[in-house]
C-alpha cells in the first residue's frame, strides 16, 4: 500500500478525494435537475435582457435549450472546471513547492529515489486524483439526466469529460511546473491563480472585447470547450496544443528540478 | 584503523548568491570512523551535510561519497547511506507504521523484521498518526528509517535532539554497534558528551571554513575548565595575574572568572590566602573548545 509515491500520495490525499468527487458529482446533479427549468420559454425573455456586452460570459442561449448544450454550457463551461482548476492548483502546488517548503521532499530525496522519479510519481498522483474527479462530473450528469428522463450521447460525454481533464491538469501544469522549478510555493500559487484568473476573464470577456482579442490566445481557456465538445465532438487541434503546453512546461520545469539546489522550508 | 575513505571533499565550496556558504573545505573521512562535525550556528554544518545527500550542489570543488560522485552516483550513494537531522520533516498524515512502510518500499522492500528489530529497540510508537507524536517520537521513527537498510554510511546532523537520556544511550550504543562492524558515522552535533562518548575525530567548521580536525583525545587535552569565584570582599583583577595555568580574568564585584588550563593548583595556593564563599567550576561545551583553540592559533600566527 504506502511502497511507493503515487500509492502513498493516493492514500493521503484520499478524504480530499472523496470530498471533492462528491461534492462536483453533486453539484452535477443539481445542475442537471434543474434543465427543465432552463427549457422553458422564460429563459429566452431573461437572458435576452442581459446585455449584448455580457452576453458572453451567459454563453449561447440556444444552446441552453438542447441537452449537449445545456451540458456544455452549464457542466463544462467555466462554472465547474473553475473548482477543478482551483483544485488542480492546490494539489499540484502541494505536491511539489508545498512539500518542499515543509521538509517533506528533502527527507524523500535522502531516500534512493532519482529526482525523475519523485517529479513522475508525484505528477501522476495528482492527474490521477483529477481524474476520478473529473469522472464524478460525468457520473453526476448522468445521474441527473436518469433523473430528468433525459440521455445524451456517452462519446461526447467522455470526450467533454477528457477536455475537462486536459485543461485542469494543464492549469495545474503550472502551479507544477513553477513550484517544481523554484521550490518557492508563494511564486507557484501566486503565478499559476493569477493566470488563471485572468484567462479566465479573458476568454470569457474576449468576445465582447475587442481589445482582449490579440492576447486571447495566450490563455489555455481559449482552446478548451471551442467549439462546444458536447455539441460537435472533440477539436483535436485545440487539444494538441493544451497537450504540447503540458509536456513543455513539463520538459524545462523537469530540467530546473534535476539541477537545482532544494529550498530548505523553515 | 583502515585508511579507505567514505567521505572526501576536495576544495569545496558553496557560495548562496552573495553569501558565505562554505569556502575551500578538505576533509576526509575514513572507513569505520565515526566523524564528529562541529561548529557554531551559521558556521556551514548543515551546508556540508546537505551537499553530501546532494540536496544541493557544490559552486566548486568536488565530494566524493563511499567511493563515487555526489551528484553522479547520487542514487547509489544514498542506497546505502542512512541519515537524520533534528529537525527531519516526516508525512505527518501518516502513522509510524504506514511511515516506515513507505520507507522500507521505497529502499526496495526491506523485510519488516529489519525494521522492527529498530522499533522494539527505540520503543517506537508506530501506531499513532506522525504528527501527534512528541519530537522524540517523531525523532525515533526518523532513526529507524536511517538505520533499517544497514547502511554503510550514517551522516547524523543533530540527531539525538528531542530523545531522553535512556533513548540517547540506546542510540549511541546503535551507532557503536554500527561502526564495530567497520561501517562509518559522520555526526554533527553540539552536545559535548555525546562527541567524547562516540566520536575518534573533531572537525570544527567556522564563518564556512573548515578551521581544524583533530583525534577528539588531543581535544579534550587541551581542555580548559571555566572557573567563578566568589570571595567574601571585593576582588581585584590583579590578584591572579601572573598565576599559572590561569587567563582571561574577568572581575565584577566579589566575583572573579577565569579560565584554568591544566592543574589547579597554583590557583588554589593563590587562593588560600583569601576568603572564598563560592566556587563554581564549568566544562567548556565543544564550541568553547574549539573556538579557544581557534584564537590560541590566531594568537601564535
Amino acid at each position: 500500500m504506502f511502497n511507493n509515491i503515487i500509492t502513498k500520495t493516493l492514500y493521503e490525499k484520499r478524504w480530499m478525494l472523496i470530498g471533492w468527487s462528491i461534492g462536483l458529482a453533486a453539484t452535477a446533479v443539481l445542475t442537471m435537475s434543474l434543465y427543465p427549468s432552463f427549457n422553458q420559454q422564460g429563459i429566452d425573455q431573461i437572458i435576452g435582457s442581459v446585455p449584448e456586452s455580457l452576453r458572453s460570459l451567459v454563453g449561447d442561449v440556444s444552446s441552453y435549450k438542447t441537452i449537449p448544450g445545456f451540458i456544455a454550457q452549464q457542466i463544462y463551461g467555466p462554472q465547474i472546471p473553475i473548482f477543478t482548476i482551483i483544485l488542480a492548483i492546490m494539489l499540484f502546488y502541494g505536491l511539489s513547492a508545498g512539500d518542499e517548503d515543509r521538509g517533506t521532499l528533502e527527507t524523500l530525496l535522502a531516500q534512493p529515489v532519482s529526482r525523475t522519479k519523485v517529479y513522475f510519481h508525484k505528477f501522476f498522483a495528482a492527474s490521477a486524483i483529477l481524474l476520478v474527479m473529473v469522472l464524478f462530473i460525468a457520473i453526476g450528469v448522468l445521474i441527473g439526466l436518469a433523473i430528468i428522463g433525459e440521455s445524451t450521447s456517452l462519446l461526447r460525454l467522455t470526450q467533454a469529460s477528457f477536455a475537462c481533464y486536459l485543461m485542469t491538469v494543464a492549469y495545474g501544469m503550472v502551479a507544477y511546473a513553477i513550484g517544481t522549478a523554484t521550490g518557492k510555493k508563494g511564486l507557484a500559487i501566486a503565478i499559476a491563480s493569477i493566470y488563471a484568473f485572468l484567462s479566465f476573464f479573458i476568454s470569457s470577456l474576449a468576445p465582447a472585447v475587442k481589445a482582449l482579442r490579440p492576447i486571447e490566445k495566450g490563455s489555455l481557456f481559449y482552446y478548451y470547450n471551442s467549439p462546444q465538445t458536447m455539441v460537435v465532438g472533440l477539436d483535436w487541434r485545440n487539444m494538441t496544443i493544451i497537450i504540447v503546453s503540458i509536456l513543455v512546461m513539463m520538459s524545462v520545469s523537469l530540467v530546473f528540478f534535476k539541477n537545482r539546489d532544494l529550498v530548505r522550508g523553515d | 584503523m583502515a585508511a579507505s575513505p567514505i567521505i572526501k571533499l576536495e576544495n569545496l565550496t558553496k557560495k548562496f548568491g552573495t553569501a558565505r556558504g562554505v569556502t575551500e573545505v578538505n576533509l576526509t573521512v575514513n572507513k569505520g570512523e565515526v566523524f564528529g562535525f562541529i561548529g557554531p550556528n551559521g558556521a556551514g554544518k548543515s551546508t556540508t551535510i546537505r551537499m553530501l545527500l546532494d540536496f544541493i550542489r557544490p559552486t566548486e570543488g568536488t565530494i566524493t561519497v563511499l567511493g563515487m560522485d555526489s551528484k553522479r552516483d547520487s542514487l547509489a550513494i544514498r542506497r546505502r547511506v542512512g541519515y537524520i537531522s533534528g529537525d527531519m520533516a516526516l508525512e505527518n498524515r501518516l502513522t509510524g507504521r504506514q511511515y516506515l512502510e513507505y520507507m522500507a518500499g521505497i529502499h526496495g522492500n526491506i523485510p519488516w523484521s529489519n525494521v522492527q528489530k529498530y522499533v522494539d529497540r527505540l520503543q517506537c510508537e508506530i501506531e499513532k498518526k506522525i504528527g501527534s507524536l512528541s519530537r522524540g517520537n517523531r525523532q525515533k521513527i526518523a532513526l529507524v528509517a536511517a538505520l533499517m537498510h544497514n547502511p554503510d554510511l550514517l551522516i547524523l546532523d543533530e540527531p539525538t535532539s528531542g530523545l531522553d537520556p535512556l533513548m540517547q544511550a540506546e542510540f549511541a550504543k546503535l551507532i557503536t554497534e554500527h561502526t564495530s562492524k567497520g561501517k562509518t558515522a559522520f555526526i554533527s552535533s553540539h552536545v559535548l558528551s555525546e562527541i567524547q562518548e562516540l566520536c575518534d575525530r573533531v572537525g570544527f567548521i567556522k564563518e564556512g571554513k573548515l578551521m581544524s580536525v583533530t583525534p577528539l583525545n588531543e581535544l579534550l587535552a587541551q581542555s580548559f575548565r571555566s572557573v567563578s569565584i566568589t570571595l567574601s570582599k571585593k576582588a581585584t583583577a590583579s590578584l591572579l595575574k601572573d598565576v599559572q595555568n590561569v587567563t582571561d580574568v574577568t572581575v565584577d564585584g566579589n566575583i572573579i572568572t577565569c579560565k584554568v588550563s591544566g592543574d589547579f593548583t597554583p590557583l588554589l595556593k593563590k587562593l588560600s590566602s583569601h576568603r572564598v564563599t563560592d566556587m563554581l567550576i564549568r566544562e567548556p561545551d565543544l564550541e568553547e573548545l574549539f573556538l579557544g583553540m581557534y584564537e590560541t592559533v590566531e594568537e601564535t600566527a
